[in-house]
C-alpha cells in the first residue's frame, strides 16, 4: 500500500530532520509514530501527505511514486487529520465535513448531491449527524476531533495520517475517538499511521509501533517488542519502567 | 432563504429608485414613450426628452457603482479568507495607494487624456501589488504573513511618494485634482468608460463566483488546504491576481473608496453565514446595492455632489464599530 524507501528531509543544510527512514505499510494496520518533540513525526506526515518534498528518497502509493501526484490526487488517497482545531472563521459542522470532497469534486470544486449523501453518511458513523447545521467552533475538542475525523472519512482514502488525535481529548474521548479510528480501519481497509505522545495508548491502538530518535527510526515492530522500558528511556531520554496490568493493557510510570 | 429574496428584491429596485431620484426626477412612465419612439426610430435624440437624457446620463454611473461595490466587497471578502484575517481589506496588498501614486504622476505631468490617467493608475496599482509580491517571495519564499509585511512596505513607501508630489504640486491645480481624485466619484463616468471597465470586472467576478468552493479550503489555512487537495499556490495566485485586477480597475475609474471592502462582507457573514459558496454571491449583490445608495445620496444631499470616500467612511465606520461592540465573532474568531 504504501513505501517509504531512504527517506531524508532537512529543513535547512546540515540540519537533517529525517534521515534514511524505510517503512512498508499494509493495509488495515495500525502504525504509531512515537518519540520526542522535533524528532521529525508530524514532519514525516506532511512528507507522506505531499505537502513536503524530500531531499532524498521516494515515497510509493501503490507503487506510484507521489512526487508525480497532484495535490489533489494525493488527497483522492491519503487524508491527514491535522492538530490545529481553531479557525478564523465560523464554519457550520456540514461544511467543515463536506470540504472533504474536495478531491474528488470537479475543477470549480462544486459538491454534488453524491457528496451530500457521502458528508452525511460520515457524520452517522461518528453519531453526529444531529450537529450538522451547528458552528464547528461552538464544539467541545473532542467534538472538533471527532468531526475532522468525519471530514477524513468523507475523503475516501486509503491512507489516514492523524497528527496527535488525542492531544486535546480527555480519557472518555480518547478511547471513543481511538476505538472509532480501529472500527473504520478494518471496516474501510485503512493503513493509519498516527503521531502520539502516549506509549500506553500505542500500546493497545498499534499494529506496530516505530520510534523516532534523533531522524532516525531506531525501533520498529510490535508494540510488546518495541514498548520495553530500555526502548522507552533512550527515546524519551528518561528513565521509564513499564508495568503490565493485564494482558492487553499496560500502564507506565515514570520514576 | 427571504433573506436571499430581499437582496434579490433590492438589486433591482435600488438602482431603478436611484435611477429616478435626484436634483432633476424623472419617472419611468413619462419616458417609457420616449423610449419606444426612440427605438422605433418616430424621433432622433435630439428631439428626445430632458427626462431620456438624464436617464441616459445616469445608467452607466449606475451600472459602474454596481460592478465598483460588487467587484470591491467581493475582492474584500477573498483577501480576508486568503490571509485568515477579518481585518484585511483590498488594499492590503498596496493596489490603492499605487493607483493614487499613478493618478498622481499622470495629473503632475500634465496628463490631458482622462484615458492616459486611468492606465497610469491601473499600471501603478498592479505594479505595486507585483511589487508586494516579488518581495514577499524574493526573502522567504511563500508566506501570507511575509505578504501582509511586504503589502505595508510598499504602500507605505507609495504613500510617501504620493505626499512628496502633492508637496511638489501646485497648491492652485495640481494639488485639488490629486486630492478630489483620491477621494473618488462616479461623476465622471459614461458608457465609454463602463464599456471599457465592464469586461475586466465581470471577468474577475466571474472567476471568483466559480471557484468560491476553494475559498472556504484556504481560509483554513494552507497546509490544511493543500492536505484537502488545493493546489494552494495556484489558487492563491489565482484568486490575488483576479482581485488585484478588480479592485486597480474601479480604483482607477472612480478614486479611492474605502470601507466598502471590509464592511459589506462582514455584513454578509452576519446575515447569511461564513460559508463562502453563499457568502460571496451575497456579498457581491450587497456591496452593489450599498454602492449605488451611497452614490445616490452623494448627488441628492447637497447641491453639490459629496466625494464618495467621504461618506462610505462616514456611513462604513460607524457601522463596523457597532459591529465590534456589539456583534463581536459571529462569522468570525478569534484565534
Amino acid at each position: 500500500m504504501l513505501k517509504i524507501e531512504n527517506l531524508t528531509f532537512s529543513y535547512k543544510e546540515h540540519q537533517t530532520i529525517l534521515n534514511n527512514i524505510n517503512l512498508h505499510l499494509h493495509s488495515r494496520e495500525i502504525h504509531v509514530l512515537l518519540g520526542k518533540n522535533g524528532s521529525g513525526k508530524s514532519t514525516l506526515l506532511q512528507i507522506i501527505a505531499g505537502m513536503l518534498q524530500p531531499q532524498q528518497g521516494k515515497i510509493f502509493l501503490e507503487d506510484k511514486d507521489i512526487a508525480f501526484l497532484s495535490p489533489r490526487q494525493i488527497a483522492q488517497k491519503i487524508a491527514l487529520v491535522h492538530q490545529n482545531m481553531n479557525y478564523p472563521f465560523n464554519y457550520t459542522v456540514e461544511n467543515m465535513v463536506l470540504m472533504g470532497r474536495t478531491p474528488h469534486c470537479n475543477i470549480f470544486g462544486a459538491p454534488t448531491k453524491k457528496d451530500y449523501a457521502l458528508a452525511y453518511q460520515a457524520l452517522e458513523q461518528i453519531q453526529m449527524q444531529s450537529y450538522a447545521k451547528q458552528n464547528y467552533q461552538e464544539l467541545s475538542s473532542g467534538e472538533k476531533q471527532l468531526v475532522l475525523l468525519a471530514r477524513a472519512l468523507c475523503q475516501s482514502p486509503k491512507i489516514l495520517l492523524l497528527d496527535e488525535p488525542n492531544s486535546h481529548l480527555d480519557l472518555p474521548n480518547q478511547w471513543k475517538l481511538l476505538n472509532l479510528i480501529i472500527e473504520l480501519t478494518h471496516e474501510y481497509h485503512w493503513t493509519v499511521i498516527a503521531v502520539l505522545h502516549t506509549p500506553e495508548v500505542a500500546y493497545w491502538f498499534a499494529h506496530k509501533v516505530h520510534t523516532l530518535f534523533q531522524g532516525e527510526i531506531l525501533y520498529s515492530g510490535s508494540p510488546e517488542q518495541v514498548l520495553t522500558d530500555g526502548n522507552l528511556s533512550q527515546i524519551y531520554g528518561i528513565p521509564i519502567q513499564t508495568h503490565s496490568i493485564c494482558q492487553n493493557h499496560i500502564a507506565i510510570t515514570i520514576l | 432563504m427571504w433573506k436571499k429574496i430581499f437582496v434579490y428584491s433590492l438589486c433591482f429596485l435600488v438602482p431603478i429608485f436611484s435611477i429616478c431620484i435626484g436634483r432633476y426626477s424623472i419617472h419611468f412612465m413619462n419616458i417609457y414613450e420616449d423610449i419606444v419612439n426612440l427605438l422605433q426610430g418616430k424621433i432622433l435624440w435630439s428631439q428626445a426628452s430632458v427626462d431620456i437624457k438624464i436617464l441616459f446620463y445616469r445608467i452607466p454611473r449606475i451600472g459602474m457603482a454596481m460592478l465598483v461595490g460588487a467587484g470591491l466587497a467581493s475582492s474584500g471578502m477573498v483577501y480576508q479568507c486568503l490571509f485568515r484575517n477579518p481585518l484585511v481589506s483590498p488594499d492590503i496588498l498596496g493596489i490603492s495607494s499605487g493607483a493614487c501614486l499613478g493618478a498622481a504622476i499622470a495629473i503632475l505631468c500634465n496628463v490631458k487624456n482622462p484615458w492616459m490617467l486611468q492606465l497610469t493608475s491601473f499600471s501603478f496599482g498592479i505594479f505595486a501589488v507585483f511589487l508586494t509580491y516579488r518581495l514577499a517571495t524574493y526573502s522567504q519564499g511563500h508566506s501570507t504573513i511575509l505578504l501582509v509585511m511586504a503589502g505595508i512596505v510598499i504602500s507605505s513607501l507609495c504613500n510617501a511618494l504620493l505626499s512628496l508630489l502633492k508637496y511638489l504640486a501646485d497648491p492652485f491645480q495640481e494639488l485639488p485634482a490629486i486630492i478630489f481624485w483620491i477621494m473618488g466619484g462616479f461623476h465622471q463616468i459614461g458608457f465609454q468608460e463602463l464599456f471599457i471597465c465592464t469586461p475586466t470586472i465581470l471577468l474577475g467576478l466571474l472567476i471568483l463566483y466559480l471557484f468560491r468552493h476553494q475559498l472556504n479550503l484556504l481560509s483554513l489555512g494552507d497546509k490544511e488546504a493543500q492536505s484537502l487537495g488545493l493546489n494552494v499556490r495556484t489558487f492563491h495566485l489565482l484568486f490575488i491576481c483576479t482581485g488585484t485586477c478588480i479592485v486597480g480597475a474601479t480604483i482607477s475609474m472612480t478614486g479611492t473608496i474605502g470601507w466598502i471592502g471590509l464592511v459589506i462582507p462582514h455584513i454578509t457573514r452576519l446575515l447569511f453565514g461564513t460559508d463562502h459558496t453563499t457568502s460571496l454571491p451575497m456579498t457581491m449583490l450587497l456591496g452593489g446595492i450599498f454602492m449605488v445608495s451611497i452614490d445616490t445620496l452623494t448627488r441628492t444631499m447637497s447641491s453639490q455632489e459629496i466625494p464618495i470616500g467621504i461618506l462610505t467612511s462616514l456611513i462604513g465606520a460607524p457601522f463596523f464599530a457597532y459591529l465590534l461592540v456589539l456583534q463581536p465573532e459571529k462569522g468570525w474568531k478569534q484565534c
